[in-house]
Parts: structure tokens; sequence; C-alpha cells
């Protein structure tokens, strides 16, 4: 048996994992990880007498105030990174469990009492590449494996992808598949809504009552988090809830379909009024340390964190944004994520979905970047592939057909 | 193709039991070539000797024999109802076959090709078999010494860390591989690339086929190719063969959980985790359909000490070694 203890004894490892995070090159992240994971530790022989004083003094400081280290909690937020930056997954662990809730060590309190079951979760992998990749490739590109093409894919379709074009593979080889959430999507929950103030308590809470039995009873969501900034789990995280059924979503390994498996749903008790939905204070903090938790359990990429309306497609006219919830305004900074509006929509770009002027208009202007740069994606591909973008815009719509078609025999020979 | 290859600046080369897979870079993608680590011996003939030159199919004369060797030796083998022989045996050359030295450099030669100047291969190496710790290093030097001698920089890297490398980049390659062999389970943990601790167990594929021939008078080799054609996990089988098929692998998945059990459960200086850690399983004996969910049924009541993120397979089983050994030269460079 290999031991190596010598060698996992190093220290900052958060620090570790989070620039290794940023390394998108799986070859120059596993060379980073090697290189520092082999640096010899630093000498420990120090006379500890050296750091008592450094020591009380910071101990006295962090004692002196709790409302002065609230404060610098909230500064620290407030500078959060932004768009473009990945950020790293913070650790997060379950500090207390009852039948009734959950406390963690984030400051996040689930309820549980109305906790209900629904099928377990279970989701093929689809990998983008296979899918044709159409970003420009890595520095020092690594691509994920070529898997065997579906039978329902044809030939032609496989052909557009740069990197399958290696050795067949001729044996049957099942697809993977996976049972951990791979993102979240933030929902509102379109419920009635009154002023949120107090002489409206009876009547808000009543809402909140009713909004949780009807969604609970749809299997709509994993959690809510009502206007008070209670988060419930209503759906159990093992399993799948019917919250985003046409759905598309792909990070840089792999493609989502109905995202209902794959992604995990969190709703606001909210409604888009005038098209802008509107939170409480308290709902922002919740679903901060609701992600924060979520992120950490199950290594969920900030990039997987998008809305309702980045995800959903109606395939019956090939249209993104059947639903357009959260298609502006959502809080992404405040929740710790960076600013996923501006990324590219894989629907459009991977699957050949179009937009129209009610999806422009029912959104904002981070969406419509995405938007430009999925076009343009979409654009580069087709020329790459000396075709035009109409005539690829085609092919990529029958892949999406060929997909969903094997999903659904995938998802039928699962159940027998 | 063959221009191509041996323009790849590195070859990633998974030296199993029962194959022997080659992964190299080729522009976008990774291209992999597979033999079969296994040869089969008919009486000389001239005749036969021009058909087989005639067919390309690879083949050596010794003495009053001919050696067919690689992918073809399957074919033979039923062809003349005979055992095909191997190469290795348990993970390591296999010390009853005197040929397996010169054997394993015609069918490695014939994957890897001739080396550019400077061209690395890593190959992979099993961990030493728990409760018995058995001498790898014969292996390995043999190994370093044959590939060495094809003109390649050598290095080598422990198979279930291969399948870490080539599998859990999205965790910074922490987690548990498994790679489920023909000869050997190796199991790696891996701690942000770094292996904690390793270790094989002797059952697994070949265990199967030759226990299940065994009970049912059949040749091993007929069994492994009716186990990888159609056999399933955790179906109620009229077929006999498919029901004792389904009793061994029981028995092996059991062993190998009770080896990670033991091994977990005893190691010192484990990393603190901060959050679960995936779990992969590769290899063709993982691959009946079924096995990932036996596996972590018989896993979950087990008591293993180490909380997991997911089970899942590998993309692609027969690969992802040679693709970890070729991301570990690649990076490397």
């Amino acid at each position: 048996m290999l031991t190596a203890p010598e060698k996992v004894g190093f220290s900052n490892t958060a620090t570790i994992e989070r620039k290794a995070q940023n390394i998108g090159d799986p070859i120059a992240r596993l060379k980073y990880l090697r290189r520092v994971t082999a640096e010899p530790e630093p000498p420990k022989r120090r006379n500890p007498v050296r750091y008592v004083p450094f020591c009380l003094a910071v101990l006295l400081l962090t004692l002196r105030s709790d409302a002065r280290l609230r404060h610098a909690t909230e500064i620290h937020h407030a500078a959060s990174p932004s768009g473009s930056e990945i950020q790293g997954v913070p650790n997060v662990w379950r500090v207390e469990a009852t039948k009734d809730y959950e406390v963690f060590s984030n400051g996040l309190r689930i309820e549980n009492d109305l906790a209900v079951a629904n099928q377990p979760r279970s989701y093929r992998l689809i990998s983008v590449d296979e899918q044709g990749r159409t970003a420009p490739p890595p520095l020092n590109p690594m691509p994920a494996l070529p898997r065997p093409p579906h039978p329902a894919v044809k030939k032609d379709l496989r052909r557009l992808s740069p990197v399958t074009d290696g050795l067949p593979f001729e044996d049957g080889r099942s697809p993977s598949q996976r049972n951990i959430p791979a993102g979240i999507v933030f929902h509102t929950t379109e419920s009635d809504q009154v002023p949120f103030e107090p002489g409206q308590q009876r009547n808000l809470q009543r809402i909140t009552r009713d909004t949780l039995l009807f969604v609970r009873n749809k299997r709509a969501y994993h959690f809510l988090i009502d206007r008070f900034g209670r988060v419930h789990r209503i759906v159990a995280e093992s399993d799948s809830a019917n919250h985003a059924g046409n759905s598309i979503w792909a990070d840089s390994r792999w493609l989502y379909l109905e995202l209902n498996q794959s992604f995990l749903g969190v709703a606001f008790e909210a409604a888009m009024q005038n098209d802008q939905a509107r939170i409480t204070e308290a709902q922002t903090h919740s679903a901060k340390v609701l992600t924060e938790m979520l992120r950490s359990k199950y290594n969920i990429p900030a990039a997987n964190c998008v809305t309702h309306a980045q995800v959903s497609v109606n395939p019956d006219n090939m249209r993104i944004g059947w639903h357009s919830d959260w298609g502006k305004g959502f809080p992404f900074h405040e929740v710790g994520l960076p600013d996923n509006y501006q990324q590219a929509l894989p629907s459009l770009y991977l699957m050949g979905f179009e937009y129209d002027t009610l999806y422009v208009n029912s959104t904002g202007p981070g969406i419509w970047q995405g938007l430009a740069t999925a076009e343009e994606r979409l654009r580069e591909a087709s020329e790459a592939h000396r075709m035009p973008v109409p005539r690829y815009r085609a092919l990529l719509r029958r892949r999406y057909s060929d997909e969903i078609r094997a999903l659904h025999q995938w998802g039928a020979d699962e159940e027998n | 193709m063959k221009s191509d290859a041996s323009k790849a600046p590195a070859i990633g080369l998974d030296v199993g039991t029962s194959r022997i897979v080659a992964a190299r870079q080729v522009e976008q993608s990774i291209r992999y070539d597979v033999q079969l680590n296994a040869f089969v011996s008919i009486p000389y003939s001239k005749m036969t000797e021009n058909v087989l030159r005639k067919e390309n199919v690879p083949y050596s004369v010794d003495g009053n024999e001919i050696v067919v060797h690689g992918n073809e030796s399957e074919r033979f083998a039923d062809l003349l109802k005979k055992e095909i022989r191997r190469t290795m045996a348990r993970g390591v050359l296999n010390a009853n076959e005197p040929d397996s030295v010169r054997i394993i450099r015609d069918i490695t030669s014939q994957l890897a090709g001739k080396a550019e100047k400077g061209q690395k291969l890593c190959f992979s190496v099993p961990a030493a078999p728990m409760g018995a710790e058995e001498n790898l290093t014969y292996h390995e030097a043999t190994m370093r010494d044959i590939l060495a001698g094809m003109g390649f920089e050598v290095q080598s890297i422990n198979e279930g860390l291969a399948v870490v490398y080539g599998e859990l980049e999205s965790s910074n390659y922490t987690g548990i591989g498994i790679s489920c062999g023909g000869g050997l389970c190796n199991v790696c943990f891996a701690y942000l690339s770094v292996p904690v601790l390793s270790f094989s167990i002797a059952k697994a594929g070949d265990f199967i086929d030759s226990s299940a021939a065994s009970v049912m008078g059949e040749r091993a080799n007929r069994v492994r190719l009716l186990k990888e054609q159609s056999f399933y996990m955790n179906g109620s089988f009229e077929d006999k063969l498919k029901q004792v098929l389904g009793v061994y692998y029981d028995d092996m998945i059991h062993a190998l959980v009770g080896g990670m059990k033991t091994a977990f459960s005893g190691a010192k200086n484990m990393p603190k985790l901060a959050r679960p850690v995936p779990l992969v399983l590769s290899g063709g004996t993982a691959m009946p359909k079924g096995f990932p969910e036996r596996f972590e049924k018989i896993l979950g009541e087990s008591d293993f000490p180490i909380e997991l993120s997911e089970i899942r397979m590998a993309a692609d089983p027969l690969t992802t070694t040679a693709k970890g050994a070729l991301v570990a030269a690649l990076s490397d460079m």
C-alpha cells in the first residue's frame, strides 16, 4: 500500500484549490498542482512563545465587538469578485440537523417540515466536445475523452466536432451517468404579492403558506426562499424537481439538457413585477448562504449557477425564453457569484435555438451581452465548418432533436 | 495516421493484464489504439505464415510454432478452440510464460511505434496487492527497459492515480480512482493530485472468468466474450452462466469494498477533507450495465469511512488509464 503522508501535510490548501480552479486547461492545472504540492513545507521549528502577544492581540480585536466583525464581513462581500472571475467554493458544513431543520456553519438554516421525495436524480453526461466545441480552444488543449456517438446521432452531425475525429468507437458502451447536481437554476414563484410591510403580516404569511403547499404539491423546486428569508426544503436534494423541463445549459465539459434532473431549483417567493423581481434583503442573504452551502457540498462551479430565463427553451418553435423569470435583475454579486448574465447561451450556439423580440424585451442588458457572444460563437463555428449560419443552425437543431430522443430513450431504459 | 501519431509529443500507455492501450494527442483530440495483451501459438507451416502475412496479422515465428499476438489472438484461439495465453497475470509479467517479455515488446512496439527524439512515454503500473506485498520492481524495471529500448523517455504512473488524472480534473484531481481490469482492481485516493493511498486486489475480470468457467466447464475465453457482449448486473437470468457470472461479480465487488474499507480505515495521516470526494470507476470489468449501482449499494452497506460526493463511471472506462498516463506525461513537459 502506498502512502505519502509527508506530501499531504502541505498547508494553504484553500489557496491552492482556488488558484487551481482558475486554471482552465487540465494539463496546466495538474502541472501547477504537482509543482505546489511537491514544494517542501517551510521549516516549523519556531519558538511558539514569540507569537503569544500577536495571538492575544488578534483574539482581543476579534472579541471586542460582534457588530464590528459583521461590518467587516459585509465590506468583504461588497468587494466580491466581478464578472469574469471564477470564485472558489467556500467551505460550509452542517452544524446541526433535526427532522424539522438543519443549521450550517455559514448561518444557513433550512426548514425541513415540508420536505418531500420525488424521482431519484440520475442524468446522462453529454460531452460538450461531442456536441461540437465552438469556442476557441485553450492554449494547451486536452479535450474530454471522445465517447461513442449515440446511434441516434447521425454521421454528418458527428463530423461537426473537431475533437471526435479520432478512432471510431465500435463497441457499444453505456453513456456515463451521474446523480449529483451539476448546477443551480434560480426562479421566481410568480405567486401573489402584497406589500412587504407590518400591516400585511397576516396576508404575507397566508400567501407564503399557500405558495409553499402549491409548490410542494407540484414538486416544483428543491428550495423556496420566502419573503422573510426563510429557506424551505421542498424536494429532497437527491431527487429531481419539476423546475426546468425544457432547458439547456453547458459548462466547459458537459452539456445539460432538461435540467430537472441535473440542476437544483431554487425559487424566490417573488414575481417579475414590471419585468423586475423585487426581493427582500433577507431573501438575498438567504440565497447567498444557500448557494454557498450547495456549491460547497457538490463542488458546483459558479458558472453553473444561472437563472431560469437563461436556460429555458421552447422546442415547439425553437425559441429560447419560454420562461423568462430572472431575465434581468438577479443579484449575482450579492449572492456571491460572478455576473453570469454575460455568459453565452449554450441553447443558441450549441443547439441552434433563436430568440425573438419578446425575449429581448423581457430580459436585460446582461443577457443581451450573452446573446451577442453566443451569436458570435455560432458565426465562428459555422465559418469553421464552412457552411452558412442557417445551414449550420439547422444541423445543430437536428442534433438537439437527436440528443433529446436519445435522452428520453435512455430515461426509458433506465426505468426498465 | 501513423505520421500524425509519431508527431505526438507524448504517449500514455495503459499496460493491463488484459489489454494494452496507447493514448496520444493528435491535434485537438486523443487517439487511442488498443491491442489485446495476449497471444496464441499455432503449429508452423509455410502456408499458414503466408496467409498471416497476406492478412496483415501480427505474428512471430518461434521454432516450429507461429505466435499470433494482440487482437487477432482471440479470433485464432476461438477458431482453434484453444485458450489464449497471457503475457501478464495479476497485473505483472507472467512468470509462467517464458516468452512474455518478447511478446509484450512486440505488442507495445506495434502500439507505440518508433520514438521521436525526446518523445515521452508514461506507462501504468499496478499498486501492490493487499495482503501480498509482491515485489513489483521486476515488472516495472522490465517494462521501463523495453520502452526505453524503443527510444522513449520513460516514466511510470500508478494505475489508480492515472484514473484520477484522467477523470477528476473538475475536483482538482482529488478523489478516488478505481480501475477494474483483467488481473487486478487498482484503487488510488489522491488529494490535489498527490497519491495518498493506493492498493490493488487480485480479484478482477480473470478471476470472474476462470471461476465461472470452472463451474460451467467452459473455456475462460468464451466466458469472457459472453461477459463482455451480453452480461449485465442485477438481472434475474434464465441463463445459468449469467447467474454464475453475477455471483462472482458480487464476490469481486465485496472483496474490493472490503479492501477499501480496511485500507481507508487504517490509513494514517489522511488529509482533512473539506468536502465529500468523488469516486470514479473504470476498466473493462466495470463496464457491465448496473455495475456502478451494485458497487454503490455494497459500498453503502459497508460503513465506508470517507464521505463521497458521487460514484460514477468514467466517460470511457476502457481508455481512462491511458488518458491519465498521457495527462501525466504532458504535465511533465
